[in-house]
């Protein structure tokens, strides 16, 4: 049976993944948030199990929409939550004075599921805080022997939101083409 | 981290109660809704903050299961395995959601297990 593509949306608390669902998906998303009981996270409510939700794109299938907790202590439902993904968009807090830091958490957390995947990074809050730059987070995926498109977005704009989905497919695709030659 | 006033006192003793009361039981955790470690009482060595997290996300898929299925207010959470179970139950004490788990072996007495469980629950609540 085909089924519908599966993304997630994975990155550092407080960087987006559950509102980035939330804006694009066609159903009411399947939240599983809590009260935030960690007095260095600056947030009411957190992510303790996935985000579920579905997005048809015109004129293609649905695409199924996953979210993982941002919170390391969370790490084996990343990789629960990763299984037979066709890609994974990675959402970074700019704000947040070791982005680059958690960034490389999740590519050394991901780092099976990158060698040869999809992926698509999404910067949030770059307009208050435009350091590091989009090319630090470049370099540092070079630096691992990744090329993926790292990009500035506003998870709460449906657009920015669809922008990531579409360049994690049309990725997807075309490696899906070059695995076919 | 702040926990309410005497919550891991109480924690602490309510969780070697419950270890106390099923000798089948591996360890007794009590972590809070966002999945860090109150307490821990166990009797073999185990990873309880890891614990702690995996039951706080278990409870919180097993809360969206219930509503989305409507099984209405969910009691337990249950794991079955071939080596025993992991009993999961969620409670409130000063406005802060919990989660009481049992790792307890196959011998174990499930239905005890889980009126134990309930029990510890809502000690704590009180």
């Amino acid at each position: 049976m085909p089924m519908e593509p599966k993304i997630v949306f994975t990155g550092p608390p407080n960087a987006g993944k559950t509102t980035a669902i939330a804006a694009i998906s066609d159903v009411a998303p399947v939240v599983t948030d809590v009260a935030n009981h960690d007095a260095e996270l600056a947030k009411q409510r957190t992510t303790v199990g996935m985000d579920y939700g579905v997005v048809s794109l015109d004129g293609q299938e649905s695409v199924r929409l996953f979210g993982t907790p941002g919170q390391k202590r969370f790490d084996f439902m990343w990789r629960i939550l990763v299984r037979n993904a066709i890609g994974i968009v990675i959402l970074v807090d700019n704000s947040q004075p070791d982005a680059l830091a958690q960034f490389e958490g999740f590519l050394d957390a991901l780092a099976e599921e990158l060698a040869g995947g999809s992926c698509v990074v999404g910067v949030g809050r770059t307009e208050s805080h435009p350091e590091p730059g989009m090319d630090a987070f470049s370099d540092l995926l070079a630096g691992r022997g990744h090329l993926f498109p790292v990009v500035a977005v506003d998870v709460r704009r449906r657009d920015d939101v669809l922008m990531l989905v579409e360049l994690l497919l049309s990725q997807a695709e075309a490696r899906q083409t070059l695995e076919l030659e | 981290m702040n926990l309410p006033a005497n919550l891991e006192p109480a924690a602490v003793r309510s969780a070697q109660a419950l270890l106390d009361r099923v000798g089948q039981a591996r360890a007794v955790v009590v972590a809070t809704e966002d999945g860090f470690q109150v307490a821990c009482a166990a009797r073999e060595t185990i990873d309880a903050s890891r614990l702690a997290a995996i039951t706080s996300s278990m409870a919180a898929i097993g809360e969206v299961v219930s509503s989305e299925t409507g099984l209405g207010a969910v009691r337990c959470v249950m794991i079955e395995a071939d080596a025993g179970y992991l009993v999961m139950r969620a409670t409130r004490r000063a406005g802060m959601g919990l989660v009481v788990a049992a790792l307890v072996a196959r011998d174990a007495l499930l239905g005890l297990v889980i009126h134990g469980v309930g029990e510890t629950a809502r000690e704590l609540a009180q």
